[in-house]
C-alpha cells in the first residue's frame, strides 16, 4: 500500500466501519 | 496534509490498518453543514453510526497525526463506554509518543478511565503527579489540579 485507501462515500464508509469494526477517520478538505 | 503527512509510510500503514478513511470536500452541500465545517483541514473521528467523538482543526505533522488519531479512537471507546479499551489507546500514546502534544490529555483520560472502572482515587492522584512531573506547563495539569487535594 503506497497511499491511504480513501473512501469518498459517507454511507459506504459507515457501512464499512460497522462491517470491519473500525472507526471512521474523516478529512474535510479544501477542494480548492 | 497531502504534501507532508498523508504520503508518510507510517501514516499510510496506521490509517489503512486501524481506520476507515473518508475524504469529503468541505463544500459538500449535505455533510458540510451537518458537521458545521467552517475551515480546513477539519479531521473527525466517527463511529459506525456517524456519531462524532473527536475533532481537530488545522494541519498535523506526521509525528503528531498518529497520537492525535489514537486520542480520537480512545475518546470513542471512552464514550461507548469501553473504558478498559479507551485506557489502552491512551496508554499507547503515553508509551509510544511521550513527547507528543497529545500526551498530557492522554495521561488525564487514562487516569479518569481507570478511576471510573475501579473507583480508586489513586488513579486521579496519579494523573496530577504524572502531569506535574512530566508536563508541568500543560493546561491538563491545571485541569487535574484538584486531584492533588485527594492525597492523605
Amino acid at each position: 500500500m503506497n497511499s491511504i485507501a480513501w473512501n469518498t462515500s459517507f454511507e459506504n464508509a459507515l457501512a464499512k466501519s460497522k462491517t470491519d469494526g473500525m472507526l471512521v477517520f474523516v478529512d474535510f478538505f479544501n477542494p480548492g | 496534509m497531502d504534501a507532508v503527512a498523508y504520503p508518510e509510510p507510517s501514516i499510510i500503514n496506521f490509517v489503512n490498518n486501524n481506520l476507515v478513511a473518508l475524504r469529503i470536500p468541505s463544500d459538500d452541500k449535505i455533510l458540510g453543514p451537518r458537521f458545521k465545517i467552517k475551515w480546513t483541514p477539519t479531521l473527525i473521528v466517527l463511529d459506525g453510526d456517524g456519531i462524532e467523538h473527536y475533532r481537530t482543526l488545522g494541519f498535523f505533522s506526521p509525528q503528531e497525526l498518529i497520537p492525535s488519531l489514537l486520542l480520537g479512537m480512545g475518546k470513542a471507546c471512552f464514550n461507548k463506554p469501553d473504558r478498559p479499551k479507551a485506557a489502552s489507546f491512551f496508554e499507547r500514546i503515553i508509551k509510544e509518543y511521550p513527547k507528543s502534544f497529545q500526551t498530557p490529555e492522554a495521561i488525564y483520560l487514562q487516569g479518569v478511565s481507570r478511576f471510573i472502572e475501579t473507583h480508586d482515587v489513586n488513579n486521579l492522584i496519579g494523573i496530577y503527579d504524572q502531569l506535574a512531573a512530566e508536563h508541568p506547563n500543560s493546561e491538563w495539569l491545571m485541569r487535574a489540579d484538584p486531584y492533588r487535594l485527594l492525597k492523605k
